[in-house]
Formats: C-alpha cells, sequence, structure tokens
C-alpha cells in the first residue's frame, strides 16, 4: 500500500533539484523518462486504481495533503506574525488535481465524486489564494467522470461564484481555467437542462456570473466567456431581462481591440469574430443590437475604418444569422437603410463601402413577399434622383445594383425602373463622365442578369423575371446605338471614344443574354434573348468601330482609342461566342478588307493584313461556343482563310512583311484555339492514327481549295474529338507550307524557289515563323501521340514523304546523307520540330541513324556555312540533339567527339578549327546539362583547355558562355532534360580548375595572353551562376575580374568582368575590402573619357573588336557607375575617402556623359560620394 | 517662419508638369496578347549563341537602341533636375507651384548643335518665377536652384539662375545676388541656410 502522504510531499518538494535528477536519469537511461512530479502522481492515480476499496483510497489521498492546509499544524499553529507557505499548499492542491489527470473516469464512485466537489469547490471560498487554480482543473477532470451528477454543476457554479472581487485578482491563467471549467459545465447538454429546470426563465445562476466576469479584459479569457455567453443565449431559453443583462454584458467590449504588445497569440480579427458571435446568437436580442449598432455608426467622426467595417461585418451577420427575417430584420430595415446609404453616396474609403454593400445586399436575400417589395421601392426612390446628378451617380448605382443582384425577384422588382431612370437620364447628360458612369450601371445590371438567369427558379419566379424581358430587348436601339455609331465616324472625339469603351462593354454583355423562359432548351438560338438579326446589328457595329479605330491607328491615336479597340475587341469575341452565326460574314468582310490591303502594297498594308488577321483570330478562336464543334469550325474558316492568303501572297510576290504577317494569324489562331481546348480534359496516352493525312483530308475535305466550301466538323463531336481534329488540321496546314517552302533535289531537300529568292532577312524571319508553328502544333501533342504520328519523321523529311526516304532503323547512314536537313538554309524548319519534340521521339531520330549523321558531319567538318543565321541554328540543333538523348551510349559519336578533340587541341588551327570547336560546345551546352560523367570527359577537357591554344584560345575562350547561358530550347518547358546540380558540377569541372591558371599559380600556364584567355573563360562561365556556387572562390574570382578589367579596358569581356565584380559586391562586400583601390581604378577607366592604355603584350584583336561597340561601352559605363554608387554603402569611409577627389572629379564628368541612363547612375554615384566624411 | 509669404499657393497635380514627351506604347489589347511571342528573336539570333555579327530582326530592332542611343542634356532635363526641389514654405516642389517653369529654361548652345564637344562651355539660364512679386525667399530658391545643378552638371556647364522679369518687385536685387559667386559661396557657409537647402534638395532623386 503506497504512502500518499510520502508522495506528496515528494511532489511538492521536488522541484528545482528535481528537474536536474530526471536530466540526469534521462542521460543515464538514454529513454525519455517523466519528469518525477509527473511519475508521482501517475503512481498516485495507479494507487487509487489498484488499492482495495476498505482501505478507503480516496480519503487517505485527499487527507495526504493535510499539512499544508490551513487549519492543521500548519500557518495558524505557527503563529500569527508567520507567513502562511501558499507555495507549498498550491503545490499539494496540484498535487491533487495533476493525479486526477491519470485517473480513469470510472473509478471514483458518486460519493467520492461528491466528497471531491465539496472539497474542492470549498477552496475558491477558504483558499483564494492557493488553490483556485488546482481546484478549477481538478473540477474540470472531475465534471468528464462517469459519476459526475449534472445536478452538481449549479453547487460548483455557486462555489465559483463566491470568489467574488477575489476573481479578478486571480491571474489570467488561473481565470481561464474557471473559464474553460464554467464553459464545459454551461455547454453540458445534462448540465443545461439542470440548470433550466432549477432555474427556470430567470437564470439566476448567470446573474451571478455576470456579475463575477464582469471586469474580464485578457484576450484568451475573453474568447472562453463569449462563447460561454453565445452558447448561453443560444441554447438556454432565458427570460427577456436577463437577454437584456448578457447583452448589456457583451455591448460594452464591442467595438474590439486587442492591444498591439498582445502575445496571447489571438488575432485581433477572432477576438471579433467570436464576440459577432454573440451578437448573431439569438433573433431574440434584434431589438437590442441593430438600435445599438446603427447607434454606433452614427456616432460621426469618431468612428474609425476598422470599427465601421466591424459594426458593418456585425449588421450583416446578425441579419443573415436571424431566425424569422419577417420579425427581426425588417422592423429595423428602413432605419438601417437610411444610416448606411450615406456610406456609400458619400463615402470615399472602398473596404467601408465593400462592407456597407454587403449590408444591404444580405438585407434583400432575407426578405421576401411584400417586405421586399417596400425595400426594393425605398431603395430605388431614394437612388434614382441620385441618378441624375453627375457626382451622385455611380454610388446610386452601386447602392442599386448591390441590392438587385441578392436575388432574382430582387432584381424583378428593380431593373425596369433603374433601367427607365437611367435611360431618362442618359437622353440629358450632365457631363462625358456623367454618361459614362450611367452606361457602367447599365453594363454590371445586364452582367448580374446573366449571372442571375441561370440560377435555379421556381416556375412562378421565372415568369416574373420573363416578365421584365422586354427592358432589355430595346436596350440596344435605345441607349447603345447612338455612342456606337458616333464612334465609327472618323471625327469621333476623345471623350466619344471613352463613351463608346463602356457602351461597347454593355453592348458585348447583351448580345450574350439568354432569355428568361429558356435555359432549358436545347436549341442555342431559341436560348438567346435579341433575335439574331439584332446580334449581327450589333456584332457588325462592332467590328466596324475596330475598323475605325484600327484606320486611326497610325495618325491619331489616344490612350482612349486603344482602351475603344481593346474593349471592343472583347465585346466582339463575347458576342460571336455567343451568336457563332455572326462569325462568318465577319471573317468574310474582314478578309474583303485585308485582300484589298495585299493587294495594294502601301505602307500600311502590313499593320492592316496583321491587326484584321489578329482580331478575326482572336474573336473566333479563343473561347469554345456552347456547342464546341462550332468553335472548330470557326478555326477551319480562319486558318484555311489566312493559309489561302498566305499562298496568294506568295504567289503573286507580295513583300515579304505581309507573308510573314499572315504567317503570324495563322500561328495566332492555332495559340487561341489551344487556350479555348485547354479546359479539355486529355487523356494523355491515347495515340493517333498514323494515317492522319488522308483522314483529315476526307473528313475536312478542300482545306487548301479556295473554291470550297469551308468544311464542317461533325456537329455532336466531343470536346476530346475537337481537340484531336484541331490539332490534326493544324498539322495539315504546316505539312502544306512545309511544302511550299520545300523542294525535291535529289534525295534530299533544298529551299524552293519562292523562298530562296527572298531578302535574306526576310526569308529568315519567315522560315522562323513557319517553324515556330509546326513546332507549337508538335508541342502540343503528348508523348504517345508524338510518337503514334512519327513526329521524328517530321524532321527527317519535312512532310515530303513522296521525295525522302526515311531510313530503316538499324541500317547504316551516311554522314553526309543527312546532313542536309541541319547545314542547309531550311535548318530554321528542322529546328522548329525539333525544339518541340519529346525525348522518345529524338531517340527514333538516334534509331534512324539521322541524329548520329547530323553530329558526325558538324563536327568533322570544316566548312563554315555562308549564311551566318544557318551556322547559328546548326549550333541550337546539335545542342537539342546532346540534350534529348542519351549520346554518351551513342558510341560511334562519341569516339569521333573525342577524336577530334584531340585534333583541335594538337593542331594550331585555322578557321575550319574554329567552327569545329564551336559545334563541339553546342553539343556540350545540351550535353553536360543532363549528364557529366566519365563519357563526357574528352567534352570537358576540350572546354578546359580551349582558352590555352594561343592561336584559338581568345575566340573559344568567349564562348565558353554557350556552355552555361541560358537558352529556350533547353527549358524544361521544350522538354529538355535538366539535372538540377548540373551548374555545380560544371563549375567544379571547368571553372573551378581554370582558376588558379588564370591568376598564374599554375607553373606550367605563365604565357599572360593565355592567363587572359583562361580568365576571360571563368568569367564567361561564371556570368550565369549564383553566387553561392562560386562563394568559395570568391576572392580569387575578383581578383580575375580585376586582371581583365584592367587589361582589355572595356567591351564585352569587361561587361562580364564588372558585372562578377558587381554580383560579389553586393552578396559579399567584405570580399572586396582588401581590393578597393583596383576596384575603383578600374570603374573609374570604364565609364571615364580617357582612353585605355592597352599593355604591350595584348595582341590588338583583343580590344579592335570592342572599340566601336557602342552598346557594350554603355553596358560597361552603367555596371561600373553601379557599383561606385554602391561602394559608399558597402564599405567605411575611411576605405573610400582618401580616393575621394579623384573619383569625384570623374564622376563629374561622367554626369556630361552623352547617354542619359549613364548620366542618371553618374549624379546617383556622385550624391552617394559627396555624403561621404 | 512665423507667417507664410504666401499661403495658399496654385499647385499643379503631377499630371500637369511638363515630361518628356514618349509615343504612346504599343497596345495591349487581348487580341495581341501573342505577338510578344510570334514575332519575339530566336534565342538562336542572341548572344552569345551568335558571334560577333549579331543578326537583324524586324521587330525588335525599334527598341533595341535605344538605351546606348546618344542624348545630349537639354531642357527638360534640366527642368527634371530642378522641379523637384521642395518649395522651402510648402511640401510641395517647385514644378508644382509653376516657380520653374520648362519655357523658362534656356541652354546655349543649343542641345544637338553640331560640334559642341565635351570641353565646349554650354550656359544654362534658369528663369525663376516666385509665386508673389514680393517673395522673401526668392535667393533662397534661387540658390537651392543653382546649388542642384552644380550638383548634378559637368565642369563645362556654366549655370545663371535669375528672377523672371516683373516677377519680383526687388528683381534686381536678387539677380545681383545670384549672380556674385563671392555672396553665393558665403551663403552656403552659414549653417542656417545650409539646412534649409538640405531639407529643399531633400526630395530631388
Amino acid at each position: 500500500m503506497a504512502d500518499f502522504r510520502q508522495l506528496a510531499l515528494e511532489f511538492v518538494l521536488a522541484d528545482d533539484e528535481a528537474k536536474q535528477t530526471s536530466l540526469a536519469q534521462q542521460a543515464a537511461s538514454g529513454n525519455a523518462r517523466q519528469s518525477p512530479r509527473v511519475e508521482r502522481s501517475a503512481l498516485t492515480a495507479e494507487e487509487l486504481q489498484s488499492a482495495p476499496a476498505n482501505t478507503n483510497p480516496v480519503a487517505r489521498w485527499v487527507e495526504a495533503v493535510q499539512p499544508w492546509m490551513p487549519g492543521s499544524n500548519g500557518d495558524e499553529a505557527t503563529g500569527d506574525n508567520e507567513t502562511p507557505d501558499w507555495t507549498g499548499r498550491a503545490k499539494a492542491l496540484e498535487f491533487l488535481s495533476r493525479s486526477l489527470d491519470f485517473l480513469g473516469p470510472e473509478v471514483l464512485k458518486p460519493s467520492q465524486v461528491k466528497l471531491l466537489i465539496s472539497f474542492f469547490g470549498a477552496m475558491f471560498d477558504v483558499d483564494h489564494k492557493a488553490g483556485v487554480l488546482a481546484s478549477a482543473t481538478a473540477l474540470s477532470r472531475i465534471t468528464q467522470m462517469k459519476s459526475f451528477q449534472p445536478t452538481s454543476a449549479d453547487d460548483i457554479i455557486q462555489k465559483i461564484c463566491t470568489l467574488k472581487d477575489d476573481f479578478s485578482r486571480q491571474l489570467a491563467k488561473t481565470r481561464l481555467s474557471v473559464f474553460e471549467l464554467l464553459r464545459s459545465l454551461i455547454t453540458n447538454p445534462a448540465v443545461a437542462s439542470d440548470l433550466q429546470y432549477k432555474h427556470g426563465a430567470s437564470s439566476g445562476f448567470m446573474n451571478d456570473l455576470l456579475a463575477l466576469c464582469r471586469n474580464e479584459r485578457d484576450p484568451t479569457c475573453l474568447m472562453v466567456w463569449f462563447d460561454v455567453l453565445a452558447f448561453f443565449l443560444q441554447e438556454y431559453e432565458p427570460s427577456q431581462e436577463m437577454i437584456e443583462e448578457v447583452f448589456n454584458t457583451f455591448k460594452a467590449y464591442f467595438p474590439i481591440t486587442l492591444p498591439r504588445t498582445s502575445t496571447s497569440g489571438i488575432t485581433p480579427e477572432e477576438l471579433k469574430q467570436q464576440l459577432r458571435k454573440c451578437f448573431t446568437s439569438t433573433h431574440k436580442l434584434a431589438p437590442l443590437t441593430f438600435p445599438f449598432l446603427l447607434g454606433k455608426l452614427d456616432q460621426g467622426e469618431g468612428v474609425t475604418v476598422n470599427v465601421k467595417v466591424d459594426i458593418l461585418k456585425t449588421v450583416k451577420a446578425c441579419a443573415e444569422a436571424y431566425k424569422n427575417p419577417e420579425q427581426t430584420v425588417n422592423p429595423y430595415v428602413d432605419s438601417i437603410w437610411s444610416s448606411l446609404k450615406y456610406e456609400v453616396r458619400n463615402g470615399e474609403i472602398e473596404d467601408t463601402i465593400w462592407a456597407t454593400l454587403e449590408v444591404l445586399k444580405i438585407l434583400a436575400v432575407r426578405l421576401k413577399g411584400d417586405n421586399l417589395r417596400d425595400y426594393a421601392l425605398t431603395v430605388t426612390r431614394d437612388c434614382v434622383n441620385d441618378l441624375a446628378n453627375a457626382v451622385y451617380t455611380a454610388p446610386a448605382g452601386r447602392l442599386l445594383v448591390s441590392v438587385l443582384s441578392a436575388t432574382p425577384s430582387a432584381f424583378v422588382l428593380m431593373a425596369s425602373p433603374a433601367i427607365t431612370h437611367v435611360k431618362e437620364n442618359l437622353r440629358h447628360p450632365k457631363g462625358p463622365g456623367h454618361s459614362g458612369d450611367l452606361l457602367k450601371i447599365l453594363h454590371v445590371m445586364l452582367e448580374t442578369r446573366l449571372l442571375l438567369v441561370s440560377t435555379d427558379m421556381g416556375p412562378q419566379e421565372r415568369s416574373e423575371f420573363a416578365a421584365i424581358d422586354t427592358v432589355f430587348t430595346s436596350l440596344y436601339d435605345d441607349v447603345y446605338k447612338k455612342p456606337l455609331e458616333q464612334a465609327v465616324k472618323p471625327e469621333a472625339s476623345y471623350d466619344d471614344h471613352k463613351l463608346a469603351a463602356q457602351a461597347v462593354q454593355g453592348a458585348g454583355a447583351l448580345v450574350c443574354q439568354k432569355a428568361a423562359k429558356s435555359t432549358a432548351v436545347a436549341n442555342v438560338d431559341a436560348s438567346r434573348l435579341l433575335p439574331g438579326d439584332k446580334c449581327l446589328v450589333i456584332c457588325d457595329t462592332l467590328f466596324s468601330i475596330i475598323e475605325q479605330t484600327r484606320i486611326n491607328e497610325d495618325q491619331n491615336r489616344t490612350t482612349a482609342s486603344d482602351e475603344l479597340a481593346s474593349e471592343t475587341t472583347k465585346a466582339l469575341q463575347r458576342s460571336v461566342t455567343s451568336y457563332n452565326s455572326a462569325y462568318v460574314p465577319h471573317v468574310r468582310r474582314g478578309l474583303d478588307i485585308i485582300r484589298s490591303a495585299r493587294k495594294t502594297e502601301s505602307p500600311q498594308s502590313v499593320s492592316t493584313v496583321q491587326s484584321l488577321g489578329l482580331l478575326l483570330a482572336y474573336v473566333g478562336c479563343s473561347e469554345l461556343p456552347a456547342v464546341p464543334s462550332q468553335g472548330l469550325d470557326n478555326f477551319i474558316l480562319i486558318t484555311k482563310a489566312m493559309y489561302l492568303e498566305l499562298i496568294a501572297s506568295i504567289e503573286e510576290k507580295s513583300s515579304a512583311s505581309v507573308r510573314c504577317a499572315f504567317t503570324a494569324c495563322l500561328q495566332a489562331a492555332v495559340r487561341c484555339f489551344r487556350d479555348a481546348c485547354s479546359s479539355i480534359e486529355t487523356a494523355g496516352s491515347t495515340a493517333l492514327d498514323s494515317e492522319w493525312i488522308s483522314s483529315i483530308a476526307q473528313r475536312y475535305p478542300g482545306l487548301e481549295d479556295p473554291h470550297a466550301q469551308p468544311a464542317k466538323a461533325t456537329a455532336a463531336a466531343s470536346p476530346g474529338q475537337v481537340r484531336t481534329d484541331f490539332l490534326l488540321i493544324s498539322l495539315y496546314f504546316v505539312r502544306q507550307l512545309y511544302q511550299r517552302a520545300t523542294k525535291p533535289s535529289g534525295t534530299r531537300l533544298e529551299l524552293s524557289d519562292e523562298f530562296a529568292t527572298m531578302e535574306e532577312g526576310a526569308s529568315s524571319q519567315l522560315l522562323h515563323l513557319l517553324g515556330g508553328l509546326a513546332g507549337f502544333v508538335v508541342h502540343e501533342l503528348s508523348e504517345a501521340e508524338q510518337l503514334s504520328l512519327k513526329a521524328s519523321s517530321f524532321v527527317m523529311h519535312l512532310f515530303r514523304e513522296d521525295a525522302v526516304t526515311i531510313p530503316q532503323a538499324g541500317t547504316q547512314v551516311e554522314p553526309s546523307e543527312w546532313s542536309w536537313i541541319a547545314t542547309s538554309r531550311l535548318n530554321v524548319l528542322t529546328f522548329g520540330i525539333l525544339e518541340a519534340l519529346r525525348p522518345a521521339a529524338v531517340a527514333q531520330l538516334y534509331g534512324a541513324g539521322v541524329a548520329q549523321s547530323i553530329l558526325i558531319q558538324s563536327v568533322t567538318s570544316d566548312a563554315s556555312s555562308a549564311d551566318p543565321t544557318t551556322a547559328f541554328v546548326l549550333r541550337a540543333i546539335l545542342t537539342i540533339l546532346a540534350n534529348k538523348h542519351k549520346l554518351e551510349t551513342v558510341e560511334p559519336v562519341m569516339e569521333i567527339i573525342n577524336q577530334q578533340v584531340e585534333v583541335i587541341l594538337a593542331n594550331e588551327a585555322d578557321n575550319g578549327t574554329l567552327t569545329k570547336a564551336t559545334s563541339i560546345f553546342a553539343i556540350a551546352a545540351g550535353m553536360l546539362r543532363r549528364y557529366s560523367g566519365k563519357q563526357a570527359s574528352g567534352l570537358l577537357r576540350l572546354l578546359r583547355e580551349s582558352p590555352k591554344s594561343s592561336a584559338l584560345g581568345q575566340s573559344l575562350s568567349r564562348r565558353l558562355e554557350m556552355v552555361v547561358a541560358p537558352q529556350k530550347p533547353l527549358t524544361k518547358d521544350n522538354f529538355a532534360i535538366v539535372k538540377p546540380l548540373w551548374m555545380q558540377k560544371l563549375y567544379f569541372e571547368l571553372a573551378k580548375p581554370m582558376t588558379p591558371q588564370a591568376l598564374g599559380q599554375d607553373s606550367s600556364v605563365q604565357d599572360r595572353v593565355i592567363r587572359l584567355n583562361l580568365s576571360i573563360g571563368t568569367l564567361m562561365l561564371v556570368k550565369h551562376m549564383p553566387f553561392s556556387i562560386y562563394e568559395g572562390d570568391a576572392e580569387s574570382i575578383l581578383r580575375i575580374a580585376i586582371f581583365v578589367a584592367q587589361t582589355i579596358g572595356s567591351g564585352p569581356d569587361v561587361v562580364a568582368a564588372l558585372h562578377v565584380l558587381r554580383n560579389i559586391l553586393v552578396e559579399a562586400s567584405a570580399k572586396g575590402e582588401s581590393h578597393l583601390a583596383s576596384i575603383i581604378a578600374i570603374c573609374t577607366a570604364a565609364f571615364s573619357s580617357k582612353p585605355h592604355v592597352t599593355p604591350e603584350w595584348l595582341p590588338a584583336s583583343y580590344t579592335s573588336a570592342s572599340a566601336d561597340d557602342v552598346e557594350s561601352q554603355a553596358e560597361s559605363c552603367e555596371a561600373a557607375l553601379e557599383i561606385m554608387g554602391g561602394l559608399p554603402r558597402m564599405f567605411e569611409s575611411r576605405y573610400l575617402v582618401p580616393s575621394a577627389p579623384k573619383v569625384e572629379r570623374e564622376l563629374t564628368l561622367a554626369c556630361g556623359n552623352p547617354v542619359r541612363n549613364v548620366r542618371k547612375l553618374a549624379r546617383a554615384a556622385r550624391a552617394a560620394w559627396k555624403e561621404l566624411r | 517662419m512665423a507667417t507664410l509669404d504666401n499661403a495658399n499657393p496654385t499647385i499643379l497635380s503631377a499630371s500637369q508638369l511638363p515630361t518628356r514627351q514618349q509615343r504612346i506604347p504599343l497596345r495591349t489589347g487581348p487580341d495581341l496578347k501573342y505577338n510578344d511571342i510570334i514575332f519575339e528573336k530566336p534565342s538562336y539570333l542572341s548572344r552569345p549563341f551568335c558571334d560577333g555579327q549579331v543578326a537583324s530582326w524586324p521587330r525588335s530592332d525599334a527598341n533595341d537602341g535605344s538605351l546606348a542611343a546618344a542624348e545630349p542634356i537639354d531642357e527638360q532635363e534640366i527642368y527634371d533636375l530642378i522641379s523637384t526641389i521642395s518649395d522651402p514654405e510648402h511640401p510641395v516642389s517647385l514644378g508644382q507651384l509653376s516657380v520653374i517653369n520648362l519655357p523658362d529654361i534656356h541652354i546655349t548652345p543649343a542641345p544637338h548643335t553640331p560640334g559642341v564637344g565635351p570641353n565646349t562651355i554650354i550656359t544654362v539660364l534658369v528663369e525663376v518665377t516666385p509665386t508673389i512679386t514680393h517673395c522673401s525667399l526668392a535667393t533662397v530658391i534661387g540658390l537651392g536652384v543653382r546649388v542642384r545643378l552644380e550638383q548634378c552638371l559637368p565642369p563645362n556647364y556654366r549655370i545663371v539662375v535669375r528672377c523672371k522679369e516683373n516677377s519680383h518687385s526687388q528683381d534686381d536685387q536678387v539677380n545681383k545676388q545670384l549672380g556674385d559667386k563671392e555672396r553665393v559661396a558665403a551663403a552656403l557657409e552659414n549653417d542656417t541656410l545650409k539646412g534649409v537647402l538640405d531639407k529643399m534638395l531633400e526630395t530631388c532623386a
């Protein structure tokens, strides 16, 4: 049998030293043990549970704390002068309460529970210094016991109330435990029914509690207390007097805030919500809350925005939550309206206005029948007068819309009178702004109708809704026609354009309106509110506006005409999506203009073609109509038209820019339709028919025939089918255009005569646009789709499957046989497709041996292409091929690359070697993002050693940038394979070994020119890396940057050096401290106009190239000045003051630099240096 | 300062001040949302993937050269430098009070004159218009303008600040003070005055 006294004593004594022993024990035993105090409590609980009943363990347990209790041999016996041992007693009581935590809920018998309740309850009365916390915790535990009698709750509450004024003197933590005890009691259903039975409606216990807790201010306690009050009001049925009492208690806290220094972890919003819960707890509070809250609101100037928003949110919550709105909310509607309308009418703060509108809206939601009618009438009456006043029109509109948008019934009641008044005022507007506001109100009402018409309505409600349809059907003629027609006139003013920009939005929304009665009607045409011919007229006018703004575009464009053009485009797109029949006549009309522009070849023809083509593409293709196949019809219509126009312009030898414009429009249509299809779920693994060409030609005949009617999609086509057909049709057009651009020549292809004879820059752009179109379509195909369509073969035959035979997998391919697809001018077309291929499709290129042949040919061939663009494209192709396939496993290619590496490194070579080396660099750029293992060692060696070549080192070191610089084909979006830490690996493989050599720390490299090459190479690599990668070597790299800048003076190398320098200084300025004089010197030299003195050993080629490069001159000036401007912030003035006079002189001169941005930076730097003292 | 010389001056809003006239940027409507992508200069034609001879690309060339283009210091730039100085009496800028006006700034020889090099002496004349004819702070304002320009312009610029004719009852006195190098230098030694000037120039970017 355990000695409870001993355990209690141990518990009380186990304090500071106990912690030490527990730590020691924990450390020794190696497993986490509970602290001794917890252990004692657990032991005690165990004993209580296991001790035989006849030994009366509970009594012994309670008696165990006797020594600390008053009246024993404790405080009173020891004489009056000594202070009682409060701490000991508190701990002893805690011992009891903690033991209860470990006690099972079924252990204690009812009599024991009763005994404990009276014991702990007495503590509130007799021991308010040491006993409250422990008693409250213990009682909370006891009330959860199985044998707890709900009838005891009243006793507990009464005992608690005996604390009286001492309650507020307790610590917040103690009070919280009492509040939690109260909450657990009052929210307990059994207790609740007992309390109600005992006290009835008068709820006397609550009176005592209210008196007890009156002065509570702690936020955590208040959270619980508000909970108790809200629950009491909601679930108990107190008398009206009691309700008032409770209301008076919590209203005193309103509006509630939290001191900024509060550390309770409760946010002000939580506290506000908790208090709001009290207000909304019962509808019986309505006569109290509304007058109280409105009174608070009407206090005037003293109410801050936050408080106002809080009040409004509370009013809204009450109006939303109270039952029987007819009795509870309706009586206060008038006073709420008359108080609140001014918040919107004269309000300036958006937060308050929004909160007010929410309240007004919720009133309309809650009211029904006559009450709603009265409310709607009041709102309408008060607002329509304001519509005549330009200042108050917008707020009146917001008020009207907030109420009428609440429910269909409110809309039916208010829409008609509101529109009548808007129309009336539009006839006599007070100014352009006034008309604009009125039109905006109408537009918002139309949008509201669009939302409401698709909500669930009963038959009665729907027929009422339909009854006001006539108000809307006449809107175009009554309201919109005039401003729209005014905007079409060539002499339309700025204000006309502004107004029309508002009107077109309304007109667009009007076309989209559905008839109220027929939401379920399958026929799309019959479900529209306006008849088809009216829709067509509106769309036609919108088109005319766009045409007119486009004519104005070159001469007198203004922000208003731009806004009008954009808004009209949006409105037209909406209208056409809703009324699809309008699209065909618009395309016809647009094409007439486009054709005449193409034929006249005027300077504006390109912009006409482009702007109208893009417009038609956007209007018809950017959203799927209700019947998805109609969208596909639109797409076919516009792409076919653009394709035929492009072909015609090629045949008529129109200018290259016109052809580019058509190609761009075609691409825009494809991109827009992709957006429209983006919501369609695609099953990524579906394979497509490999015989897609014949299938498309059969299902959509006459796609490229100018005389055939545009083919239509099957009306019942599913969205998935629409997407697939869209991609295949796009691919079909791509195929036609690719065929047009190429012609067979033996077993290979070359550019067709029409492209070959074009001016070079223009043909490059046109080919790039074609390639871009092909790439976009291929990019949209999933991996399964690419594989099933054999997309890799597109790269090989460029859609001329008749002229080019694709090698079977496994057959031997001669390298020279396939190089044409990458090395001739049509490689732009190849590149377009290749960029969009997924790795699995690129693997097929390797399977056919074509990729290998391209790679081998380009690294072994000395000849560089005559056309520089072709050479640049080839590099990009090599990069992609090396990235999207495991090139390192293709031994023949790797072998040849490694051989070439040896040749290049051994050879003091010529231009041919440079070309080869550059090709290998391009391959490295692709491969090293994915793999840098053993097989890549040859490549890495070339990259590392290339700057050491005395003949080519200069060029090659600069080209190292190619390997790290970001490029579009190597992004994940283009399915490139990029390993997470590739850049870090590259740094350790390339830049790190080069650093000591560049600094001359390696005895094998002492030539200054080679050191310079290595330095430039390092900078070019590091330039694109984040600082964290080279942080460890930052000091060495800083020295390299200084060395390069000092030696060369200006040009792209110096720009790179200054960028790296700036990065290092920004991230770790301390590294620059010992080099400050050099940094200042090189920066000053970079922006100073004095000529740079080149060292004698430096070959002239290093500086000659950059002398005329204005762009890099300005760039280096800017970088240098940014560094100079930052130095005073980074370093203490004592480091800078010695050089200040010279720097200031130079900065003063730089303030006269010819480039404006440089001057600006110079002035900032000058001001920063001037402040040095 | 016990009473204000002009307690209620006319203040212009920021949008009414002259700014460097820029062409309205190209329209960015919904129909043009893919223009940038479609006409983008391909990455293979940009550095470092193409070397030396950067091939031209029709659409992007238009705004490429603007950053590095040479643009001499003109009246608007001088205006931008001094119009942001705060008024010593009111918390608004001299530009907003119309104390500094663009037509009252004269540069000789005019910008864009051929043959002007970094060593040519260029004179900038700024005529200040006090808000009222008896403004006691005209000299302080003039001094502020002068100090600001001296801090911002290269050494070959000579700065002349004057009161606009008939804008001040004692304009000859004010002009004399502002033109006297000795007096200007002495004024800058005065700590109180220096404090006022620093406060005025605080708002200059």
